[in-house]
């Protein structure tokens, strides 16, 4: 007691003082530099990841082109692809991505806007509780079993619909259909985050207006959400794009350059499948192409979540 | 500008006006009701979907003999003394079989029940020659019965659960009815811990680092940042190749184990397929661990600050306390994601038929999605059937790990 | 809290299910009787039947698994994996189990001798063709003699859709003008047959019975443009897996596909099987010949590995001392004792 009760009173103030300013002055500490240094690296890791992909891919997609049989303009523009036999043209693959890519689309963006006005506007708090569950399980679903689900329920289905003549066994519709299943809660859950963010005080000022909820949500609230509805269709497109194993199981395994949605097709992803699971033979055109076309993939893919990130950032309508 | 406007609602009579009203209103009901359907829609989707999994993971099956016991013995085989049962078993099987029986004892020696079952399994061999899906065999069972007796005389109709003991029991085999699960969950245990053991301390480094060393203004920091935004769009099979160039090839001393001193082993091990892996699910660590920690209070830290705590040390014992279980969250989601991909793991090479439990990181492995793919390619239907069992075991794992996730958030949430 | 509610319902549901799934009776499989081993195992064998056993122990090619542990590596063609998957189990159930890994991947013939002789992976290499020149050089380069070992006899089935039965038999030229880019339509090859596309299921470039298919039968009757035209047909489905092809044919009404007989077999329902210049694969048309696309199944393996991993090689032992008793089983037919005599031979010449 006597001591605190010195200390306290104790007035000499200017030497403290100057203990501290010395002590405030920059100390180096190995430990929090060596810390720091071990995050930054970690933060760095992800770049390694982008360089080793581009580096990798690169690499072997070099050879590929390299290949004396091999142009960069035949291989955007031939319509055949059998390596085999020195017909390295992507189109077929490439059409049938854009094919499965789009009927799936289709499905899901109309789907998943409706589902998100729904969800943002017209829904009570207790029916959004208990549903936006039921779309999170759905986005959490391995694509494997989209893909089983596509082969034992989809394909039968449209067989028995327009036909086992019209309808391969393997088929991009199939396919399309159920991949439009797995992204439509994607672009709900992506264009709720973006109504919601849409300020009370617009919705408000349309029914003073004597708008309609209908009117409120179609004419005020979509179009102030454009941005993120956009991001979100074109985050779809590209998880379409990269979809895998749906293809892979229903889609059916020949490269084949149609049109028809009811015939059997092999997508980029399901070629890659197909060659790397089953006849991989190290450093042939076979095998060097599918760096390619993983090339073609990622910069598809990198292309469209770039655009899409930009549209969000360049339109998006700050309220405060 | 509003003269226009004056001009069309002035035209309108009152009865007009109200018809506007009406149609106005008449089709915000309609597309009311359009809304709700496409949200059910979504619901009617999860549900077919689910129900179509139920549905050919149990129902009534068809079991014929391969041997007839009544050619073994006169009596049924449960009536059978030990030594009968023996005899039985050594006239019918592999001599090299029996003698693997025998490593324990006499077959005369082991309990009656024991060798009934031997004879049963190895010796009678029932064999599923039909099955049907869940609803027909709810709805037509009489049906099923008499055809069974008709097509197959002799053969027993019984309800079977795909998704039972044995199969969680059991490794891969040819025979749907006997082939199991084992060795693919345990190789997809194995994957998820190398996942984590990697991606975690490497994830929640990195969020700290953008979050409470980074400067916003720097230029490479914002690069990273925008680069692990963009790495959570790559498709995972671009992964999946990365794996394969780098960890299967490039980096094959390393994942095959040799330079640990184990042999004979190549690239395609657990440990190249869980280090792609947690390349994958690093972005999604990231991005949700970044968001765990700027959920903490600005207040913490200057308090922490204040009282002239170094960075570091309000991080570790401020920051980080309060943000675990939003890390533990995002981790548990990112795991999720972890366990259901399949496309990296074809190309990284699981193989689709093992026979032995993964050992170590330096085995060659399956994993349970991959066991889905090559059953759902197969044209039999019993092979349909186990892999609709194998879906179950995935969903439920998931499940349980999001419901983990949510109730882990909830809790947080609480807290702060 | 609603939210977390409604998904652990959801998740209790379920596992409501699960457990009814589980029966009572959740038995362990029955070959788990063994649990350790045991020492005494000798006597217990000589004193039930001494003459027989000790006679038997002789012969190289009765192997007991048991003696045995380590990991062997398998990989190729899709065609003989049945018969090595066959194999593979009873190896185990004759004590191999818990003694160490057995791994078999069905990737094709081609890519099984990159994964045997360019990439050193695998200890056994599967094969629906014999090796080829360039793969034995390519094996040279990592000190590796392939030693071929026949197992048995396949018969490459030809299939159709058990719809279709304008076709019932086909000769080699109308098989290669089906399968060329010559024909669009099944009226193409035979004016008797409809007007419709015909739907092509066939094994992937890198597998023993594609080229086993474009030498004996493409290159026959079209020449040396016979590959190109097959693959530049219209409607073509290439896969690793049979499975695959075994499940489009059965769902398409115009569909021709063909694979190992292996693969018939196990999908006699769901398959219409084409004979071929008149003559219908089964055992005695495979075993006699006669049947034209009649085919040679092999495994291959290396001196050196042989010795250093002795588990491979009581592996390919037992492999020929068992595969003519299962063949049947899977689907195929025997090869002739004197093949298997060879086979034999060889396998004893690789011995130190």
């Amino acid at each position: 007691m006597e001591n605190i009760s010195r200390i306290t009173t104790r007035k000499t103030p200017l030497v403290w003082k100057k203990d501290v300013s010395e002590n405030l002055q920059k100390k180096i500490r190995p430990t929090e530099a060596i810390i720091q240094a071990f995050l930054f690296f970690c933060g760095v890791v992800s770049i390694l990841t982008t360089i080793g992909i581009v580096f990798e891919l690169g690499k072997e997609a070099w050879l590929f082109f390299g290949n004396p049989d091999i142009s960069i303009v035949e291989f955007l523009t031939g319509t055949s692809w059998q390596p085999k036999i020195g017909n390295f043209g992507v189109l077929p693959l490439l059409t049938s991505t854009l094919i499965t890519s789009l009927i799936a689309m289709v499905v899901a963006l109309p789907l998943g806007i409706a589902t998100a006005i729904f969800l943002s506007e017209y829904a009570a708090p207790k029916t959004r509780s208990i549903l936006k569950p039921i779309l999170e399980i759905l986005a959490g679903v391995p694509t494997v079993v989209y893909g089983y689900f596509a082969l034992t329920f989809m394909t039968p289905l449209l067989r028995s619909l327009f036909g086992n003549n019209t309808v391969d066994v393997y088929n991009m519709a199939s396919a399309g259909l159920v991949m439009g299943i797995m992204i439509l809660p994607l672009i709900s859950s992506m264009s709720e985050d973006a109504l919601s963010a849409v300020p009370r005080s617009l919705r408000e000022g349309a029914y003073a207006l004597g708008a309609t909820k209908l009117e409120t949500a179609v004419q005020i609230v979509v179009p102030a959400a454009l941005s993120g509805i956009i991001a979100a269709f074109i985050i779809g497109i590209s998880r379409a794009v990269g979809e895998t194993m749906i293809v892979a199981v229903a889609a059916g395994s020949g490269p084949n350059f149609t049109f028809n949605p009811f015939e059997a097709a092999e997508t980029m992803t399901g070629y890659i499948a197909r060659i790397s699971g089953g006849d991989l033979s190290y450093n042939t055109p076979d095998y060097n192409s599918i760096f390619a076309i993983g090339l073609l993939l990622f910069v598809v893919t990198l292309g469209l979540n770039f655009l899409s990130r930009a549209i969000s950032r360049r339109f998006r309508e700050v309220y405060e | 500008m509003s003269q226009p406007a004056n001009h069309l609602f002035s035209a309108l009579t009152s009865d007009e006006a109200k018809q506007v009203v009406h149609q106005r209103h008449a089709r915000a009901k309609l597309a009311r009701a359009i809304f709700r359907i496409a949200t059910l829609l979504a619901v009617i989707f999860l549900a077919t979907l689910l129900v179509t999994i139920l549905n050919k993971s149990m129902g009534y099956v068809v079991v014929k003999n391969k041997v007839d016991p009544a050619t073994l013995a006169n009596q049924p085989l449960t009536q059978l003394t030990n030594t009968e049962l023996a005899e039985i078993l050594r006239a019918n099987l592999r001599k090299n079989r029996v003698r693997t029986l025998e490593r324990e004892g006499f077959l005369e020696d082991q309990s009656h029940s024991t060798l009934v079952q031997l004879v049963e399994a190895e010796v009678v061999q029932p064999e599923v020659v039909d099955s049907y899906n869940l609803i027909p065999s709810l709805l037509n069972r009489r049906q099923i019965t008499t055809t069974a007796a008709t097509e197959y005389p002799g053969a027993k109709v019984e309800f079977r659960y795909w998704l039972n003991g044995q199969f969680l029991s059991s490794t891969m085999a040819s025979q749907p009815e006997l082939a199991g699960v084992r060795s693919a969950l345990i190789g997809s245990l194995y994957l998820i811990i190398i996942t984590i053991v990697i991606a975690f301390p490497i994830g929640v480094g990195a969020a700290i680092y953008l979050e409470e060393y980074a400067s916003h203004k720097s230029r490479i920091n914002r690069v990273i940042q925008t680069n692990i935004d963009n790495l959570a769009g790559v498709p995972s099979i671009v992964y999946g190749i990365l794996g394969l160039a780098l960890f299967v090839r490039t980096l094959q001393p390393l994942t095959s184990g040799a330079i640990f001193g184990v042999e004979g082993q190549n690239g395609r091990t657990i440990l190249s397929a869980g280090l792609t892996m947690a390349l994958l699910v690093l972005p999604i660590l990231i991005i949700n661990a970044q968001e765990a920690i700027r959920a903490v209070p600005d207040s913490l830290r200057q308090a922490s600050y204040g009282l002239g705590a170094t960075r570091w040390q309000t991080i570790w014992s401020h920051v980080l306390p309060n943000a675990l279980p939003g890390i533990l969250t995002g981790t548990i989601l990112a795991v999720s994601r972890a366990i259901g991909e399949t496309a990296p793991l074809i190309v990284v090479g699981a193989s689709t038929f093992i026979t032995s439990d993964p050992s170590g990181p330096f085995s060659s492995f399956t994993a349970l999605p991959i066991q889905i793919y090559s059953w759902t390619t197969r044209p039999q239907p019993a092979f349909q059937h186990i892999a609709a069992a194998a879906i179950l075991v995935l969903l439920i794992a998931l499940l349980s790990l999001n419901a983990a996730a949510i109730l882990l958030r909830n809790r947080f949430a609480k807290r702060v | 809290m609603r939210r977390i509610f409604s998904v652990i319902l959801f998740v209790t549901v379920l596992s409501v299910v699960v457990a009814a799934c589980s029966p009572t009776a959740s038995a362990t499989p029955t070959n788990e009787v063994a649990p350790t081993a045991v020492v005494e195992q000798p006597t217990a064998t000589a004193a039930v039947e001494p003459t027989a056993t000790e006679v038997m122990e002789t012969d190289p090619f009765d192997v007991n698994p048991a003696d045995y542990s380590g990991d062997i590596v398998m990989a190729g063609s899709s065609t003989v994996y049945p018969v090595s998957e066959k194999i593979v189990e009873i190896f185990k159930a004759d004590g191999y189990e818990g003694k160490g890994s057995l791994k078999l991947d069905s990737i094709g013939s081609g890519a099984g001798f990159e994964r045997f002789c360019t990439t050193g992976e695998t200890d056994i290499s599967n094969a629906s063709r014999a090796i080829k020149d360039s793969e034995v050089e390519a094996c040279a380069a990592i000190n590796r003699t392939p030693i071929e070992f026949r197992v048995g006899t396949d018969a490459l089935a030809i299939v159709v859709n058990p719809s279709n039965t304008f076709a019932t038999n086909v000769t080699l030229e109308e098989l290669a003008k089906l399968f060329s880019a010559e024909a669009d339509q099944w009226s193409d090859v035979n004016p008797d047959w409809p007007a419709e596309d015909i739907h092509r299921y066939v094994p992937g470039t890198d597998s023993g019975t594609y080229d086993f298919f474009i030498e004996f039968v493409m290159a026959e009757v079209l020449g040396d443009s016979g590959e190109e035209s097959f693959l530049g047909a219209a409607n073509l489905q290439a896969s690793e897996d049979d499975n695959v092809l075994v499940q489009g044919v059965e769902g398409d009404p115009f569909a021709i596909g063909f694979f190992g007989f292996a693969y018939y077999q196990e999908n006699m329902d769901k398959l219409s099987i084409l004979s071929v210049e008149g003559i219908t694969p089964d055992f005695d048309t495979a075993e006699a010949g006669t049947y034209p696309l009649a085919r040679p199944l092999y495994i291959y393996s290396d001196a050196t590995i042989m010795q250093e991993k002795p588990q491979v090689a009581a592996f390919i032992a037992y492999y020929l001392g068992n595969v003519s008793d299962i063949i049947g089983e899977v689907g195929y037919f025997p090869a002739s004792e004197e093949a298997i005599d060879a086979a034999k031979q060889a396998w004893l010449d690789a011995q130190p």
